[in-house]
This record gives structure tokens, C-alpha cells and sequence, in this order.
């Protein structure tokens, strides 16, 4: 994992004694709220309904067990002993106090982390492949990368005051777990001719009001020039980025209206201004970050994960590592995924003694590492397969067992109405109706992979367009109701869902969504998961679902 | 979140607290309550309008943040001394919190397997 | 409003010239981008320092094109901050210094705050107009509470990438 050095550390500092004074300076009217908000923001501090909400990044969603206990210790001293972990890789924190959220910060800053660029206008935590370093099908670990893109990104002088958000993901594998495609920048790690790694480039991706798939400036950008690139594409985004009206202020409007020819012209000419300068990626830069997300010292072990799962003891145990634990890079180890969707569990939430707990098991068992995935779970990502029983036992007592990872009742939800001040309608609620309708784990696994992914408003936080079935909260006359799509996924072969029918009740929604399931049983063929079906027959069989219900 | 609100609705002004983000109402007594029961309601836009400008005070004072009217309705229930409710889900969620079980820290066993 | 330069308070020797306004024969003048495009003969041949205010949604080539290529003809470059969430200016700062290499002063203007001033140093200006009841202790603080810088802009200060090189190539001549 990546280790501040004294550089890192003294800029955290410095940037904590800042952020202390910018809220004594609004306590004492010195600063207006109008001044503030954006101070506040780039420090990731929001208001919410009931309370301030305090949004932490964990950079490439990579966490070390000292980091998840300072985690635990803040959700108990500053909360109400919880926290959210969130689709993009950060955690939550819903109950903070404007007066305390300096210390908050301060204890952070002794653990090296922080919450700068969690939120604001400008470019916010890099995400990435929660698999990074143990996929078997990675090219290169994308941290390191992504982590000389948090640098570069961190307190950036010209790119803070930006038209809007914007967002940068980055996979080093084929198979996306990043959504490159669904950000404002994806970087797709693969090798030129001569074997050398680099960058597909894409740009104007993204969700919220008007969802876009990314597409391809530059199809091969070396090392090297990565973030010479970037910055000739985020001069042209904060040049010409519409500032008039927030709705079309993110790149994917500019790259819509002016075309990615010109765009990528634009961003071109201006590359030539800025390559082979200090931007440039010094190769000893690259090999000195490298280094710090070196493997760990693996065990030789023999045995695969399916054989795992065969020689169990216990069919419990069996289902649990079929679902939740996948393959690794080094024979006889496996990467765990911990389902944060028990039943009545809020998607994505752990009390501080499940994180205290998960401190010590990555500690014991994983090489003292823990990933969050988009997915609102978390990872151990280095796990011995003969560890898994007392692994998997540990899990079980603590309600973190769940064997639900990729399957239906696996859904991912923000926050909604219950908490966020944007909202249109309550998505918490719904995910756990859903998961009650979908209790029953054999059938779960009956059914397959099935993502669902509800957004409590258009801003679509919890990704909705590309959820296989998506749920997007709206407000009809104070009335909630929940519009339904389908065939969305956000893996590399991106697409957005399709609308189906009249947004409806939430119960309504749950009887529709279990008949989808039902209409997909009947109609799969063998080997087909749901996104294949209606892949391959449309989504009028569904439809018809639809009718049946009403 | 500002709605079209008709001129003879029962309205109360609602804020956060500056210092702790915690929702609260304007008070007859002029104070800032948590409790929405406890709220000063008006029914004219003249009186709504007299009210936020006092208001205002106590945001350039940096009490209260985010000031904002809502609709509320008094009903017979406020004769009878339960006071104003929230009309739309939003309103009630702020009144009352969350609608969900908050998970709670319990404690969880540790195996005795781990040192 | 104050002007600062430099952090230090100093009186402001540019005269505005808006569009009825005659041109002095002499003294420095600042002049919109709009009047230098109309009157650029003259305004040019002026044996007296000339200023241009740059909209921020200008592009530099528009400028540079006024002034054969060469900003240095320019004494002063003043760009504007409409609202302080509004960061164009913080790129066509870069642009003026670093792509175009211009040597002279870079004004900002508008909602000017504290809070980002380390922002408009790191891109190049050196004078802003700030209004604060203490400028100079403002500027100072705002400058210095951060130290290091990741990004190479062009202010001159060494960058961390840079600093940990150094130390990486010293360890290497000592092993
Ligand atoms: S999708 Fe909307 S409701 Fe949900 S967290 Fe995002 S802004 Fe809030």
C-alpha cells in the first residue's frame, strides 16, 4: 500500500490547520455560507437533512487495517457508531458536527487519510478496480497510477474551480470493475505493439440527468504522458465547459455539443503546449510509487477457489464461497468479498465494531489489506484458501456472512431521501423490500448474477442507467414513486438501461421486479445470466410483466 | 428546496442549525426549536415575509443556515396542542429522522482464533 | 480596493480606458480587449506602457494575435474572476505565462478571495485587487499555509515529484 512520505503528511497537516481556520472564520461570520460552501466541499463536508455529512476519501479504495480502525473510532466519538461505505469507494459519516469536523479531519490526517476533493467542483477521489494487484486478468496494478493521479489532482491550482465535478476511473484489467466508460474520464490500461502499457483514453462519460457512454479521445497515451494528457483535456473542459446552467456543465455536454473530433483537436493542440515538460511521468516516479504496492509475501500454495468451495465441509460454507469469493492471481489464495447486504442491513453500512472486527481479520487473514468495492462492499484481498472456514465463521457471527455478492439481492442504494437533502424519494426502504423478497440464498443462486441499483434522485449516485434492473426515486406531487429499467451494465460493454412502464409505488415496484425475475426463469436459456437475456430477447417479454401485475 | 406555496397556507420557516447541521423551526418566542410541534405558524405571505426577515438575522449571525418556509398542516390536531406537521415526506423525514432502523453498534464476537 | 503586488500594497498607476474615454497621450492605460481589436494601431504605436483586461471568455490567441505574437509588448494583463466559483482565468493565467511566456504583470480581478489566492499565484498572477481589512497579512497566510505543491505550473516553486527525485538521485550517487 501506499505510505505518505513527509511531503504527503505535511500537506495533509497543513491542509487540516487551513480547514480549522476557514471554520473558525465561518463560526465568527468572517466567511458567508455562500464564501464556505465551497471550502467546505473540498473537504468533503456536506449538509444533509439532519446533520453535517462528512464524506472521507479511501484513494482507489484501498484501506489497511489501521486505517479501517481510526474508521471505527470516528463512526463511535463523531457519530452514531456506523458509517456508509459508498459507490465510489469513500465512506460516510451521516451524524458530524460542523465545531468537531476539524479534529475528525486532524485524526484522519494520523492515519494518512483525508477527505479533500470528496465533493466541490473540481477533480474528485480517483476510483479503480477493487480487485487491483489480485485479479488474474490484470495487466498492471492501476493504483499505482491512480495514485500518481491523486497526487497530481490534489489542491490542483487551476483545475479547483472547475465547471462541475468531475470524475476519473481507471481499470488495469480487461474486465471493467471500474465503469470507465461511465466517467468524465476512463483510463483503460492495455499494451501497444511493443508490449509497452498505457492508456485508452475516454472521455464524456457519465450518469445523472443525462447519461452518456464514454468515448475514445486517444486510443493509446504512454505512461509517460499520462497526466500531460489529462491536463490538456481538463484546460479544454475548464475553458469551454458551460458555466450557465449546472445541469450542462459536466465535459460529457461540451464533448456532446462540439463533437469529439473538434474536442479531441482542442485537446491536442493544447498537448503539444504541454508534453515533455516537468508533467511528463519520470519512469524512476512510476517505479518509486510501484514500489509501494509491491505484492505481499505470498505463501506456495496449490488449489483453486472452485475446489475450495467443492471440499467444504459445510453447504453454508460451500454457497458462501461460490458467491462471494474469487479467483487470485497466485494459486491457493482467494480474494474474499464481503457482502454489506444483510437483511435490514442498509446497503453499504457497518457499524465500528464490524469495521473494528474487519481491521482484525485483514489483519490476520488478508495481509492487513481491505478494498470497498462500487459496489458497496468490501474486499479482503489476500486470502488463503485454507483460511476460508475460520474466515468465513468469523464473518458469519459478526452478520457479515451474507453469500450474496453479484447476485440479486446484492443491491446497491444510495443513500435517498431517508438521508441526502437532494432527494426525490426514499431508495433505502426499497433495497431492504427487496431483499426480504429475495431472501432466500439457494435461489439467489438459482438466479445468478442480477445487479439492482437504486437512486434516490436523478443524479443517480447509486448508478441506476447501468444497473441490470435500475430504480430511480421521483417525486410526483409529494408522492414517491420508483421508474424502472432494464438491461443496464456498466462493465466493457457499457450500456445504459431502458426505461419500462409508468414509474410506480414502491410495492408495486417490488412485485414488478420479482416478475422480471420470474419472466427471466422461464424464458433463460441454459448458461444465459439476466443481462444476457434481455440482451438477447428485449425487453418486451418484460414487459408483458408489466401488465400481468397491474 | 423552495415550493410554490399557496399565499393562505399554514407555513413555518425551517433552518439548520450552523454549528451542528440539526433541523430546526422558528419559535413564537423567537428561537429555534427541533421540534416542528413547536414552531410559529403563519398563515399570510405578509407574515411569512415579516418573519424571514427576522430570520435573516440570525444567519448573518451565524446561528442558522439554509433558511427555508414550508407548508405545514395545522389542522384540528394543533388546537389540541400537538402543533404543526410536515405535509410532504421530505418535511416529515427532516421533522423525525430517518424512516429506516439505524443500525446499531452492537457488539460482535471476536473469534479466539484471531490473537 | 487594495491593490496588492507581490503581497505588498502598492497604488495603482493603470488608467482605465473604457470605450468614450480619449486615450492620454501618456501615463500607463488599460484598455478592454474590445478596444485594443478597434483601435490597435494606435493603442500599439503609443510610446507609453499599455494594459488590456482579458474577458474570461476570451481566448489568449485573441490577445496574442493583437500584439504580433509577442505579450511582452504588454505591461499588463488583467483577468477576471465574474464570481469566484467561475475558474476560467486560472487557465488563461497559465496560458499567458506558460505557453506564451510573458514576463510582465498579471492582475486578478472580481470576487477575489483569500481562499484562493494560493490558487492565482501557483497559475502566475502577481497582483490582485482583494478586499480585506489586512490584504498583506491575508496574501502572507493564504501563500504560505500550504507548502508543498505537486503540480509543475510555472511559479517556480520546486514540486514534490521533483523534490523526491533529487532525494532518489542523491541516495543513488551515495549507494
Ligand atoms: S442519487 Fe440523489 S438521492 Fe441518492 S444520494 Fe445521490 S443525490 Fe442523494
Amino acid at each position: 500500500m501506499y505510505q505518505y512520505d513527509t511531503h504527503d503528511q505535511t500537506l495533509v497537516d497543513q491542509r487540516v490547520a487551513q480547514f480549522r481556520d476557514q471554520v473558525a472564520r465561518r463560526l465568527s461570520g468572517a466567511l458567508t455560507e455562500e464564501q464556505f460552501k465551497p471550502l467546505r466541499l473540498m473537504n468533503g463536508l456536506y449538509l444533509q437533512l439532519h446533520a453535517y455529512m462528512l464524506r472521507v476519501a479511501i484513494p482507489y479504495g484501498t484501506l489497511s487495517a489501521a486505517q479501517m480502525r481510526m474508521l471505527a473510532q470516528i463512526a463511535r466519538r463523531y457519530d452514531r457508531g456506523y458509517g456508509h461505505f459508498t459507490t465510489r469507494q469513500n465512506i460516510q459519516f451521516n451524524w458530524i458536527t460542523l465545531a468537531e469536523a476539524p479534529d475528525i479531519l486532524a485524526d484522519l490526517s494520523r492515519v494518512q487519510m483525508h477527505a479533500l476533493q470528496t465533493s466541490g467542483n473540481c477533480i474528485r477521489n480517483v476510483t479503480s478496480d477493487p480487485w487491483a494487484g489480485v485479479a488474474p486478468d490484470e495487466i498492471e496494478d492501476p493504483r499505482i497510477t491512480a495514485e500518481i493521479l491523486r497526487q497530481w489532482s490534489t489542491l490542483h491550482p487551476e483545475f479547483s474551480y472547475l465547471p462541475r465535478k468531475f470524475k476519473i476511473a481507471i481499470t488495469g484489467a480487461p474486465s471493467d470493475r471500474a465503469a470507465v466508460r461511465v466517467h468524465d474520464i476512463g483510463l483503460r490500461m492495455h499494451r501497444d505493439d511493443r508490449g509497452e502499457a498505457g492508456y485508452e483514453v475516454i472521455v464524456g462519460g457519465g450518469l445523472g440527468r443525462t447519461p452518456v457512454i464514454g468515448k475514445t479521445i486517444r486510443p493509446f497515451v504512454p505512461k509517460r504522458h499520462l497526466l500531460s494528457y489529462l491536463e490538456a483535456i481538463m484546460r479544454v473542459y475548464n475553458s469551454f465547459g458551460r458555466r450557465d446552467n449546472m445541469y450542462k456543465a459536466r465535459i460529457k455536454i461540451l464533448v456532446d455539443a462540439i463533437g469529439i473530433t473538434e474536442f479531441r483537436d482542442l485537446v491536442e493542440a493544447e498537448w503539444t503546449t504541454l508534453r515533455e515538460t516537468e508533467l511528463d511521468v519520470a519512469p524512476e516516479t512510476y517505479a518509486a510509487i510501484a514500489a509501494h504496492f509491491a505484492p505481499p509475501a505470498y505463501e506456495a500454495l496449490t488449489g483453486t477457489v472452485a475446489e475450495a468451495a467443492d471440499g467444504a465441509s459445510d453447504a453454508v460454507l460451500a454457497r458462501w464461497i461460490r458467491a462471494n469469493v474469487a479467483p487470485h492471481r497466485v494459486p491457493g489464495h482467494g480474494i474474499v468479498n464481503v457482502s454489506l447486504k444483510g437483511t435490514d442491513q442498509p446497503p453499504g453500512d457497518a457499524t465500528a465494531s464490524q469495521m473494528d472486527l474487519l481491521a482484525d481479520l485483514a489483519e490476520h487473514y488478508s495481509h492487513g489489506e481491505i478494498r470497498v468495492t462500487h459496489e458497496q462492499n468490501l474486499v479482503l484481498p489476500h486470502v488463503r484458501l485454507s483460511d476460508l472456514p475460520a474466515l468465513w465463521a468469523a464473518l458469519e457471527a459478526a452478520g457479515l456472512g451474507t453469500p450474496n455478492v453479484g447476485l440479486v439481492s446484492d443491491i446497491i442504494a444510495c443513500p435517498g431521501l431517508d438521508y441526502c437533502a437532494l432527494a426525490n424519494a426514499r431508495s433505502i426502504p426499497l433495497a431492504q423490500a427487496l431483499t426480504r423478497r429475495f431472501a432466500d440464498m439457494d435461489r439467489a443462486q438459482e438466479i445468478g448474477e442480477l445487479h439492482i441499483n437504486i437512486s434516490g434522485c436523478i443524479n443517480a449516485c447509486a448508478h441506476h442507467h447501468v444497473g441490470h434492473i435500475g430504480i430511480l426515486g421521483v417525486d410526483r406531487h409529494g408522492e414517491e414513486l420508483y421508474q424502472v429499467t432494464l438491461g443496464g451494465r456498466s462493465d466493457e460493454q457499457a450500456a445504459l438501461g431502458k426505461v419500462v412502464g409508468p414509474a410506480v409505488p414502491a410495492d408495486r415496484a417490488v412485485d414488478l421486479i420479482a416478475g422480471f425475475v420470474d419472466t427471466y426463469l422461464a424464458i433463460r436459456q441454459p448458461g444465459e445470466r439476466f443481462i444476457d437475456t434481455v440482451a438477447r430477447v428485449g425487453t418486451t417479454p418484460f414487459k408483458e410483466t408489466l401488465h400481468a401485475a397491474a | 428546496m423552495a415550493r410554490k406555496l399557496r399565499a393562505d397556507a399554514p407555513r413555518v420557516v425551517t433552518a439548520n442549525r450552523l454549528l451542528d447541521g440539526v433541523v430546526v423551526y422558528r419559535t413564537a418566542a423567537g428561537t429555534w426549536s427541533p421540534h416542528l410541534a413547536r414552531a410559529l405558524v403563519v398563515g399570510s405571505d405578509p407574515a411569512v415575509e415579516a418573519l424571514l426577515a427576522v430570520c435573516e438575522r440570525d444567519v448573518a449571525g451565524c446561528e442558522v443556515v439554509g433558511l427555508d418556509v414550508i407548508e405545514v398542516r395545522p389542522d384540528a390536531l394543533a388546537a389540541r396542542g400537538d402543533g404543526p406537521r410536515a405535509i410532504t415526506q421530505r418535511e416529515a423525514i427532516r421533522a423525525t429522522g430517518p424512516t429506516i432502523a439505524l443500525p446499531v453498534d452492537r457488539p460482535v464476537t471476536r473469534p479466539a482464533s484471531l490473537p | 480596493m487594495p491593490l496588492l503586488e507581490a503581497g505588498v500594497r502598492i497604488a495603482d498607476p493603470w488608467v482605465v480606458v473604457t470605450e468614450p474615454q480619449a486615450v492620454p497621450a501618456d501615463g500607463p492605460v488599460l484598455v478592454p480587449l474590445a478596444r485594443l481589436t478597434t483601435e490597435r494601431d494606435t493603442l500599439v504605436m503609443r510610446r507609453a506602457p499599455l494594459g488590456v483586461l482579458l474577458p474570461n471568455d476570451a481566448a489568449v490567441a485573441d490577445l496574442t494575435v493583437l500584439v504580433d505574437g509577442d505579450l511582452n509588448r504588454l505591461g499588463l494583463i488583467v483577468l477576471a474572476f465574474p464570481a469566484f466559483k467561475d475558474g476560467r482565468a486560472y487557465t488563461q493565467a497559465r496560458q499567458i505565462r506558460e505557453t506564451h511566456g510573458y514576463r510582465g504583470r498579471l492582475r486578478a480581478t472580481g470576487e477575489v478571495l483569500r481562499d484562493q489566492l494560493l490558487f492565482m499565484v501557483r497559475c502566475g498572477f502577481d497582483q490582485v485587487v482583494l478586499d480585506s481589512a489586512d490584504p498583506e497579512g491575508d496574501w502572507q497566510t493564504a501563500v504560505t499555509e500550504i507548502a508543498g505543491v505537486y503540480q509543475p505550473t510555472g511559479d517556480g516553486r520546486p514540486t514534490i515529484p521533483a523534490l523526491r527525485r533529487h532525494t532518489l538521485r542523491r541516495k543513488g550517487l551515495a549507494a
